[in-house]
Formats: structure tokens, sequence, C-alpha cells
């Protein structure tokens, strides 16, 4: 019995991160879900987060892929510094990608300035912010799942005939699509949770760039039940995607 | 339709550089690992870039650095079985094997699928089959592309000795009928005599002999290559006397032996040597009439190799002097056994000068 004195820490941290996760059901009755759905407040935030996080998942697969097919397989001077400065949103504090957006695509920001653009407190720039602390999640998975590929495989493909084009997509994304759409699901989880660089950068509209965190963080003022539906159902849609995750992982 | 290598490449540990005609019939390439074969055959597969040279095949320039051509690998029609087997896991047998032809080729499947033997597995995954098996797909994959020149990276070294025996005869069949020239990289003596029509002797970079299997074998230019195709039995000795057509009289530092006449003056130093299969052993009940070149010698041990016994042999002081390879029945049979004396003959026709 003396060598248990380990057990209660251990047990700890598990409940640490149950209890709060269960008390948000506990709030709830099943007609209030069905009655706070029906509040706009709820509503066009499902609407703005699902058009803006699966716009901003689409660009990040598009760029993202060969962008980490070049990371994966090929040298070049530089490219060290390049695969870290990709990773950095993972680490950067949300607020500070807020920061970084304005000063690059708003009014007064640099790429703002000189092409006359304000994207800032837009539809535009919910997805801006998505994507920019997203894609490091997806450009990680397919980075690592491109390298799993064997050479010789490639290789292989080449002597029999078959073009280096047409070998990525017979042999490289067949076998790596497993890890890249597990890196897209990740990569759209984090994006359908952004709050603070989307605050700072894209403001708090209804309707236009109030996603599902802004609108809890709103409604925790006015209406406690819709941020308890909004929160439940963003509770079941991330436990979905660990599970989906897992399942590609282990397959 | 040649083959024509003459490049050189700085790799990280090792300066290649080949210059080699390849004609008909399989070229074994031979030598330890990293010596530079597997990147040769990358080199003619154009998977590696030379730094200089040319690769030339027939009369398409697959490299050539003055006029910096270079041939991309897909456009070379180079086939390729490598050493771990590279199947397409998500493909079928099937669907790997058509992979660079594309369905209009089912007669040809068909047909290799029964000359190598894999029928009834078209429709099984890779993961599903023998590595035996893995390879024979392999092959099957790069054949019937009709690639100009086929490349196998030591295909057998995975395999286990039974499937490999199989694999080879396999090999030998579909070769000869597809008339293919071949470069075989191999480490294996066995595979080499068997398999190739040609043996280049690589070591660290570079191509020590070329020339047929059996010649090489029995005659290896020099000493390393003496070393890699099992030629144990080295000495050094000084020319005593010449006799015109008939005979060279060498004074050996251990024991002196008589070999055919070969042009050489008096007094020159000589390395010769034999191979441990061809020292024969004398029944001491016959054989009696034999007189050249024997030896007497007591037995140090016997090793037992699969079929054979390699005998060794003490002549001097040093431990052991003489290597013999005898069948198991005879060392059975004479009931030879460490510590017995025994005579041997190191017979002139096997006796092999070795240029140093």
């Amino acid at each position: 019995m003396k060598n248990l004195w380990w057990v209660l820490p251990a047990v700890l941290l598990p409940l640490f991160i149950i209890i709060p996760i269960i008390s948000i059901f506990l709030n709830l009755e099943i007609g209030t879900i069905i009655s706070e759905i029906n509040q706009p407040i709820v509503y066009e935030a499902l609407r703005v987060s699902f058009s803006t996080s699966l716009i901003s998942i689409l660009l990040v697969v598009i760029s993202g892929t060969p962008f980490a097919y070049v990371l994966a397989s090929k040298d070049f001077k530089g490219k060290r510094l390049l695969d870290s400065l990709v990773d950095l949103p993972m680490v950067l504090p949300p607020a500070v990608a807020g920061v970084a957006l304005l000063m690059s695509f708003g009014r007064r920001g640099l790429i703002g300035q000189s092409f006359g653009l304000n994207i800032s407190f837009s539809f535009v720039a919910v997805v801006l912010a998505q994507i920019f602390v997203a894609a490091p999640f997806f450009v990680r998975a397919a980075k690592s799942s491109f390298q799993a590929v064997p050479k010789e495989l490639k290789s292989a493909s080449l002597t029999l005939g078959v073009t280096p084009w047409r070998t990525f997509w017979r042999v490289t994304l067949p076998l790596s699509a497993t890890g890249l759409m597990g890196g897209l699901v990740m990569s759209w989880a984090r994006a359908l949770g952004e709050f603070g660089a989307t605050i700072m950068f894209a403001g708090n509209f209804r309707g236009v760039t109030q996603t599902l965190p802004l609108a809890i963080y709103t409604a925790m003022e006015s209406d406690f039940q819709a941020a308890m539906v909004i929160s439940s159902l963003m509770v079941i849609i991330s436990l979905a995607v660990l599970i989906l995750v897992k399942r590609l992982i282990n397959q | 339709m040649t083959l024509s290598i003459n490049v050189s490449k700085q790799l990280d540990k090792l300066y290649l550089q080949v210059d080699l005609q390849i004609g008909k019939g399989l070229t074994v390439l031979l030598g330890p690992s990293g010596c530079g074969k597997t990147t040769l055959l990358n080199l003619i597969a154009g998977l590696i870039v030379p730094d200089k040279g040319e690769i030339i095949f027939g009369n398409k320039v697959y490299y050539h650095s003055e006029t910096k051509s270079h041939v991309p690998v897909y456009k070379r029609s180079v086939g390729y079985v490598f050493q771990a087997p590279t199947l397409f896991p998500h493909l079928t047998v099937k669907e790997n094997i058509l992979y660079g032809v594309g369905r209009q080729a089912e007669k040809e499947l068909q047909h290799l699928l029964s000359l190598l033997r894999i029928e009834k597995l078209e429709e099984r995954m890779p993961a599903q089959i023998s590595g035996g098996q893995a390879q024979r797909v392999a092959l099957a994959r790069a054949l019937i592309t009709k690639p100009n020149i086929l490349l196998l990276d030591e295909p057998f070294s995975s395999l286990d000795n039974f499937v490999r025996q199989k694999v080879r005869v396999d090999l030998m069949n579909v070769l000869k009928e597809y008339n293919i020239p071949g470069i075989l990289v191999t480490h294996d003596l066995e595979e080499a005599l068997m398999l190739g029509d040609k043996i280049a002797v690589m070591d660290e970079g570079n191509i020590l002999q070329y020339g047929l299997a059996k010649e090489i074998f029995s005659r290896p230019a020099n000493r390393k290559v003496a070393r890699f195709v099992g030629m144990k039995n080295i000495y050094q000795g000084r020319v005593k006397e010449t006799v015109p057509n008939k005979r060279v009289l060498i004074e050996g530092i251990k024991f002196d032996v008589e070999v055919p006449y070969f042009p050489v003056t008096e007094g020159t130093k000589v390395v010769f040597g034999i191979r441990p299969e061809d020292v024969l052993y004398l029944r001491p009940d016959r054989d009696l009439s034999i007189k050249i070149n024997t030896l007497k010698a007591r037995i140090v041990d016997i090793i037992d190799e699969k079929s054979l016994c390699r005998l060794l042999l003490r002549v001097t002081a040093d431990y052991y002097d003489v290597e013999m390879l005898l069948p198991r029945h005879v060392v059975d049979k004479r009931g030879l056994k460490a510590g017995d004396f025994c005579r041997v003959s190191l017979q002139r026709r096997s006796l092999h000068i070795i240029k140093d």
C-alpha cells in the first residue's frame, strides 16, 4: 500500500479535465437546446463559423499541400528557418497573431496601405485569421506524411516511365492520404475554435465576423443559455474530430 | 546494343570513377558493401546525376556533361529491381505490374505471371505475399515495360536460401527469353558465377577487373580481386627457372611450384594462387604417380560448409597455409580428421599468376 502515493495526483489531472466538460452539459435541457439554436446569435454564428472555416481549410489545403511537399522533398537554403517560421503561429499567442494581421492587412498595414485595401473587420478577415493560425497544423501533418512515403517507391515509379507529376498523384498522394486527412481535420478544428486573432483583426459583428467562439463570449453577458448551447456543440464537434483523427492514424 | 558508361561522381565517402562497356547478357557487379555498386546503378537509371562524363545506350545519350544533356529517369526506359521490395502497397499485384504500361498489356501480364509462377496472386495486396513473390512481381513490373536495360540491385539478399535458389532460376529463364542486357549487383560469389555472363569486380568506386565470369574466377588480375572471388590461397615467390613453351619453376617462400610457361625473366618476384576447390586431394592408396606440385600437409581443422568441407592444411610452421574444399562424402569415406596427414596437389593448370 505504501507505494500507492502517486495514485492521487495521477487521478487529479484527468478529473480536472473531465469535470468542466461534463459541467457544460449538466446545465442544459433538451428543450432549451432546440429553442436556443433558433436564436439569431446562435444560428448566425453557426453559419459564419462553418462558411469561414470551410473556405479557410480549402485555401490551406490548396496552398499548404504543395508547400508541404517542397518542405518534405526538396533541399534549399533557408529551409530550416522557413520551416520554423511557418510553425510559429502554433505557439504564438492568438492576440499577437491578431496584431500582426492588423499591421499587415489592416487599413494602415504593410499590404493594406500599399494596395489601398482594407480587409480588417470583414468576413475575409475572419478567413485570414483562421488560415494564419490553422495552416501550420495541416502543413506539419502533410510534411511528415509525405516524408513517410519511401523514396524507393517514387524511384520505382520513375523507372517505370511515369513522370514526377503523375508519380505524385499515383503514389505519393494515395500513400499519404490518411495523414493529410488527419492534418486537415486538426487544422479545421483549430480554425473553428479561433478566437483571439479573429476578435482583434475581424471584430465581433453578428452575421459577418461573429464566429461560434465569439458568440459564446458575447452571449455570456446577454443570453447565458445560448452560450451553454454553443459550448456544448463545440465540445461535441471537437470530440468527433479527435475520434476521427485517432481512427485515421490507427488505419 | 551497348551501354557505355564513363563517369565520375564525388560522394560523401567515396570517389566513384567508372569506365565500362556493357553488352548483351547479364553483367554481375561484384564487390563489398559501400564500394559504389548501387550508386553506379542509380547513375545509369538517372536517379543520381554524375559530376562528369557520359552515359550512352546504343545511339541514345542518357547523360553527357559536355553537352549538358541529362535524360530524366522516366524517359530512359531502364528497368530497376531494388534491394528491398518496392511494390506499391496500395495497389494489387496486378495493378503493380501494369503500373507502367496500363491495361493493354493484359496478355503480356498473363505470360509473365506464368513465367514467374505467380499466377494466383493477381488480386492480392503486396502485404499478403512473401518476399520471394514480391521480388518476382517487381521483376515482372519492370520487364513488362520492355526496358532497354534491366538493373537488379541485390534482389535476392532479403530472401532465405531456398527461395533465393528458385528466384534465381526464374530470373535466368526470364532474362533468356527477354534477351535484355542486365546488370546484377551482388556480393554473393555463387550467385555471380551462376548468373553472370560477365563479371565486373568493383572496389572503392573503381572497376578492378571486368571480363568473362569464369576468367575472373580463375584468373583474377590482382590480389584484391583474387580475395573477392574466393581465391584463398595466395603465395609469394621468385622465378627460379623458365623452360620456354613448357613450364616456369617458382621458388616460393613456403614451397616451390611449377606453372605453365609464361614469358618472364628469371629472378622476378611473382604472386601465385589457387582456388580451394582446385586443390587436389591425393588418395594414399592410389595417385602415387602424381609427383608435380605435391605437398605433404597436416590437417589443422575441418569446417563444414553446406555440402562441402573446408580443410585447413599446414605445410610450414604457420597456423595453416592451404585451404582445400572437398565434398563431404570424401572426408567421411577417408575418415579425415584434424591432426591427420595427407597429400595434396596444386595442379599446374589450376595455379594462376597474379599480377600485383
